[in-house]
């Protein structure tokens, strides 16, 4: 009588560890999902060309100088369009006087100057033109810079032909991520 | 002699059934109200990004048991996002926080301290499920990256891996 007793108690104990080990799971997998964009900023300021001041040599060239700040981050695949560029806003110089001849927007010549990887700059000297957007600097794929800077260099040459007067030329700068 | 037998199969009958129903029948689910998006911007501006919204993960437990536990683990299914030309991105620069509230039955649940995300699964909630079921715990993630110039410009993709388990 009393071995059976002892038996029936220790298959209560065993059904007591069965549940407090019993366990169910499940599990779900969501999708994170990150964007990089393509990232393109670009700030200048208005600059001078130059002043002619030897009325003794028409032939002087005028240059100025205007640092181009930048950012940008170019897509592995998204060269070769990543660049900036400028163009003229007008297919002619605004004189202070009425009547004032100008140089011309051709006659404008323009280049660039900047460094880092994946950074070209346009060097050599380019005319302006008042319809179509010339190249300053170009980006190559994959090119990540976070603040850089680049000098775009204007140059027009002198002439007997200018009247003495203030010209302004309205320039658009673009800068492109791909 | 047989009074004692019998007695004894009664108390096993009487008492195995119930904890049986408490191991056998308790199912746990997890779902999640969708993915995770980060739209990360100039890293300049924004060196963190948060998600664009926050994950809430639902955890619905049939059959709960005054006395048993559930836990919520998190990580990552590989180690970088990755994308289709830009370099792989390590999944430890997400970083996570964690509520959690019971919204149906008598359970309980408190949260671990938030922590980047790894490949190994990582204690996010924990709880009682209570004696009423179901239970059912809502656990709300909010996630941020960190942002780099160092990223290039893609679409990146990898998965979170959620886990729940009840006993």
């Amino acid at each position: 009588m009393g071995k059976r007793v002892i038996l029936t108690l220790a298959l209560l104990t065993f059904a007591s560890v069965t549940s407090l080990h019993a366990q169910s799971s499940s599990a779900t997998s969501p999708t994170m999902t990150l964007t990089v964009p393509q990232v393109a900023s670009i700030s200048v300021s208005n600059f001078t060309i130059g002043t002619s001041t030897n009325p003794g040599n028409f032939a002087a060239t005028l240059q100025g100088n205007v640092t181009l700040n930048y950012t940008v981050r170019v897509p592995q695949g998204g060269s070769p369009n990543a660049k900036i560029t400028v163009q003229s806003a007008s297919t002619s110089l605004t004189a202070g006087t009425s009547g004032s001849t100008a140089p011309g927007v051709t006659s404008i010549q323009y280049s660039a100057a900047a460094s880092g990887t994946g950074v070209t700059p346009t060097t050599s000297w380019q005319n302006l033109s008042g319809t179509t957007a010339g190249t300053l600097v170009t980006f190559a794929a994959g090119t990540k810079v976070n603040s850089g800077t680049a000098t775009a260099s204007f140059k027009v040459t002198d002439s007997p032909t200018y009247d003495a007067d203030t010209f302004t030329l309205p320039l658009t700068f673009t800068i492109s991520s791909q | 002699m047989k009074r004692y037998v019998l007695a004894g199969l009664a108390v096993l009958l009487a008492a195995a059934p119930e904890r049986a129903v408490a191991s056998d029948g308790a199912t746990v689910s997890i779902s999640t109200s969708g993915g995770v998006t980060f739209a990360a911007a100039n890293p300049s501006t924004q060196p963190i990004t948060p998600a664009s919204t926050s994950l809430v993960a639902t955890i619905t437990i049939n059959g709960a048991k005054n006395g048993n536990s559930w836990f919520l683990t998190i990580r990552g299914a590989n180690s970088n996002f990755t994308g289709t030309s830009g370099a792989p991105i390590p999944i430890s620069n997400v970083h996570w926080t964690a509520t959690a509230a019971v919204i149906s039955g008598a359970g309980s649940a408190s949260v671990n301290s938030a922590q980047n995300l790894s490949t190994t699964d990582v204690l996010v909630a924990s709880g009682l499920e209570g004696n009423k079921s179901p239970c059912i715990i809502q656990v709300t993630f909010n996630f941020t990256i960190n942002n780099s110039w160092t990223y290039d410009a893609d679409i990146y993709l990898q998965n979170l891996v959620l886990t729940v388990t009840a006993q």
